[in-house]
C-alpha cells in the first residue's frame, strides 16, 4: 500500500509525513493476508478519512506560517515607515525653517543662540494731592550667548528701554512721572572660562552676585516688576551696585549625596554707569550659597565693600533665604551697610512669599523696608499685593497694588505690565 | 500643657518632616522606566547619588559626572510618559516650574534646555555620538536595545 501526499514537496512536518506512511505499511503488511474486503474497505475509509484530517491541520498550518511571516514583515515595514515619517518630519522643519536663506552663522564659535523679551507697563499713581496714569515703560532686551569652544563662552544682554522714571521726591504730596527717556545700555557683557564646575572665571559686565532678586534679574521671570526698592534705580547702587563690569571666580561643589550644593562667588569691579569718582573706584565681594536641594531651602551670605561718590567707603553684609517647595515659594533678604566718612548706614530688608495656585497663576505679598541713609528719617516702606498669570509659560501677565508709605507722604500704586519672552 | 494641644503639636511636626523627607526612588527592576548611557560609557552604575546627579546634569546646574567626563542630557517630548515620569520622580517639578526654570537659566547665561529627541531610534544614535550624554526611556525600549545602551538608573 502506498499513500501519496500533494504536500510531499513542502509538508512543514516531514517526521509525521513519514511515520504516517510507515504506520500504514505496517498494517498493510501485517494484517493484509488475514482481512476480508469488507474491513479492508473499512480501513481505507479511516485513511481517506485520516489522510483529509492531516491535510487539513497542513493546510492550517501553512496558513498560521503564512500570517506569522506577514505579521513579521508587517511589524518591520511599520518601523521603517515610523523612522521616515520621522526623517521626512525632520526634513521639512528644516526647510520650513530656512527655506532657500542660508541659516545664521557665528563667525567663530561652536553655536549662536539669540533670545530676548519685551515689557511693557502701564502705571496710575494715586498721591494725597493728584492722581497720574501712563505706559511708563517698554524695555526691549536681546539676548546672545555663543560658545565659543566647550570651555569658553560668551553672553550679552543688551537693552532698549523707552522709561519715564516716577517722581515722590520733588513734591511728596503730589508724584508723577518724569519724561519718556530712551536708554540704550548694555546690561550684560561677558566671556565666561569654565575649567570644571567648581572653577569658572567670568571678565566682562556682569550681575552684582548678591542676593536673590538681583541675581534673577530679568522680567520674565519676577513676579513684581518693580523689584524692592534696595535694587531701584536700575542700574544704581542703592544698596550695593546691581552690575559691575570686572571680573569674578565663581563656582559650584556638590554634596557627596548630591543632595546639597555648596557655592561661591568672588568678584572684583567697577559701577561704571555712575559718576567720575565711583568709576574710579573698586567694588569687591563674596557671596557664599548652600542649596539644600532636597529641601528646597537656598541660604546666601553677602560680604562686600566699596565706595559712593556721596558716601565715601562703605562695608555690607547680607543674608537672604529662599524657599521653593511644591506651590510655596518664598524670598527674604536683608542687607545691612556700614558707611564711612560719617554718613548714616543703609539698612534694607523684604520679604516676599508667593503661592502657585496652579500652573497659571501666583499669587504674592511683599514687605519691603529701605533705609537708604541719605535723608534723615529717609525710610520707606511699601507693601505690594499681586499677582500672576501665566497664560503660556513664556508670557507672564502682573496686576499689582502698591502701598507706598513715607515720612512725607502716602501713595497708592497700581500696576499692570506683561512681560513676552523668546 | 493641654492634651490636645501637645497632640496637634507633635502631628504638625511629624507632617513637617515628612514633608522634608523624601523616599529615594532608584534602581527598583520593576520600574517601567530607565536612564541609559552608551554601553561603551564607562560610567558606574546607579548608587544612592545617582538621582540626585541626573537631576543635576539635566538642569544643567552640573555639567560632568564623577569620572570628570562631560555630561550630555537628552530630553523627550513634552507628554510623553516617560518625561512625566522623569518630571514627577526625578525632577520633582511641574512642567510650568520646569519651564520657569529653563527661562531663568536663559536670562542669567543663556543656557538652552537639553534637545529634545521624539524617536528611541534616533536617541540611541546621539548617545553613541556624545560621550557621557544620557537620556531617559521606557524599561522596554532600553531592554531592545540591551546591546547599545547601559541602563544606570530606574524610576517610575
Amino acid at each position: 500500500m502506498h499513500l501519496k501526499f500533494s504536500w510531499a514537496s513542502n509538508c512543514p512536518i516531514p517526521n509525521l509525513k513519514r511515520t504516517l506512511v510507515l504506520i500504514c505499511g505496517l498494517v498493510s503488511f501485517i494484517m493484509g493476508p488475514s482481512l476480508r474486503a469488507d474491513d479492508l474497505d473499512e480501513i481505507r475509509a479511516e485513511l481517506k478519512k485520516s489522510r483529509e484530517v492531516i491535510e487539513s491541520l497542513l493546510g492550517r498550518i501553512e496558513t498560521l506560517e503564512a500570517n506569522s511571516a506577514a505579521s513579521s514583515d508587517a511589524s518591520m515595514i511599520s518601523q521603517a515607515t515610523e523612522r521616515i515619517d520621522y526623517l521626512e518630519e525632520n526634513v521639512f522643519e528644516i526647510q520650513d525653517r530656512i527655506g532657500n536663506k542660508p541659516p545664521v552663522q557665528v563667525f567663530d564659535g561652536q553655536s549662536l543662540l539669540l533670545g530676548g523679551f519685551l515689557t511693557t507697563q502701564f502705571t496710575t499713581i494715586v498721591g494725597e494731592d493728584n492722581t497720574t496714569s501712563s505706559f511708563n515703560a517698554t524695555q526691549f532686551e536681546l539676548l546672545i550667548r555663543s560658545d565659543i569652544t566647550k570651555e569658553i563662552s560668551f553672553f550679552a544682554a543688551q537693552g532698549f528701554l523707552w522709561e519715564a522714571d516716577e517722581d515722590f521726591l520733588s513734591d511728596p504730596n503730589k508724584p508723577h512721572f518724569k519724561p519718556h527717556v530712551l536708554r540704550t545700555p548694555l546690561i550684560l557683557g561677558s566671556v565666561n572660562y569654565r575649567h570644571n564646575d567648581h572653577l569658572q572665571i567670568e571678565a566682562g559686565r556682569f550681575i552684582t552676585p548678591h542676593g536673590i532678586i538681583n541675581i534673577e534679574h530679568f522680567p520674565p521671570t519676577l513676579l513684581d516688576l518693580r523689584q524692592p526698592q534696595f535694587l531701584r534705580p536700575f542700574s544704581g547702587q542703592t544698596i550695593f551696585p546691581n552690575f559691575l563690569t570686572g571680573a569674578r571666580v565663581h563656582g559650584s561643589r556638590f554634596s557627596e549625596n548630591g543632595d546639597g550644593r555648596l557655592s561661591y562667588s568672588l568678584y572684583t569691579g567697577a559701577h561704571v554707569t555712575g559718576p567720575v569718582k565711583e568709576a574710579n573706584a573698586l567694588h569687591s565681594g563674596l557671596r557664599l550659597e548652600y542649596d539644600f536641594s532636597s529641601h528646597g531651602i537656598t541660604i546666601g551670605t553677602n560680604y562686600a565693600h566699596g565706595s559712593r561718590s556721596n558716601a565715601g567707603d562703605y562695608d555690607l553684609v547680607g543674608v537672604d533665604l529662599l524657599y521653593n517647595k511644591g506651590p510655596v515659594l518664598w524670598k527674604t533678604e536683608v542687607f545691612s551697610s556700614f558707611e564711612k566718612a560719617g554718613a548714616d548706614d543703609r539698612f534694607a530688608f523684604y520679604t516676599q512669599p508667593s503661592y502657585r495656585i496652579n500652573d497659571k497663576w501666583i499669587g504674592f505679598y511683599r514687605f519691603d523696608y529701605l533705609d537708604n541713609g541719605v535723608l534723615p528719617g529717609s525710610i520707606t516702606k511699601e507693601h505690594v499685593f499681586g499677582v500672576n498669570f501665566l497664560p503660556i509659560s513664556i508670557v507672564r501677565l502682573r496686576g499689582e497694588a502698591i502701598f507706598r508709605d513715607t515720612k512725607e507722604a502716602d501713595t497708592l500704586l497700581f500696576q499692570l505690565s506683561s512681560t513676552v519672552s523668546f | 500643657m493641654n492634651m490636645k494641644y501637645l497632640t496637634k503639636f507633635f502631628l504638625a511636626l511629624s507632617g513637617f518632616g515628612c514633608a522634608f523627607g523624601h523616599s529615594p526612588a532608584y534602581a527598583q527592576n520593576n520600574d517601567q522606566f530607565v536612564i541609559v548611557v552608551h554601553q561603551s560609557s564607562n560610567l558606574a552604575q546607579s548608587d544612592s547619588s545617582m538621582m540626585a546627579s541626573i537631576k543635576q546634569m539635566y538642569l544643567k546646574e552640573k555639567t560632568k559626572w564623577s569620572n570628570g567626563m562631560d555630561a550630555v542630557p537628552f530630553d523627550r517630548p513634552n507628554g510623553s510618559p516617560v518625561k512625566v515620569a522623569f518630571l514627577q520622580t526625578v525632577l520633582g517639578m511641574s512642567e510650568t516650574q520646569l519651564a520657569e526654570h529653563w527661562i531663568s537659566v536663559k536670562q542669567k547665561n543663556g543656557t538652552s534646555p537639553p534637545r529634545v529627541i521624539p524617536s528611541s531610534s534616533l536617541l540611541l544614535k546621539f548617545l553613541e555620538r556624545y560621550p557621557g550624554s544620557f537620556a531617559m526611556m521606557s524599561r522596554e525600549e532600553a531592554e531592545k536595545a540591551a546591546d547599545a545602551v547601559k541602563i544606570i538608573f530606574s524610576f517610575s
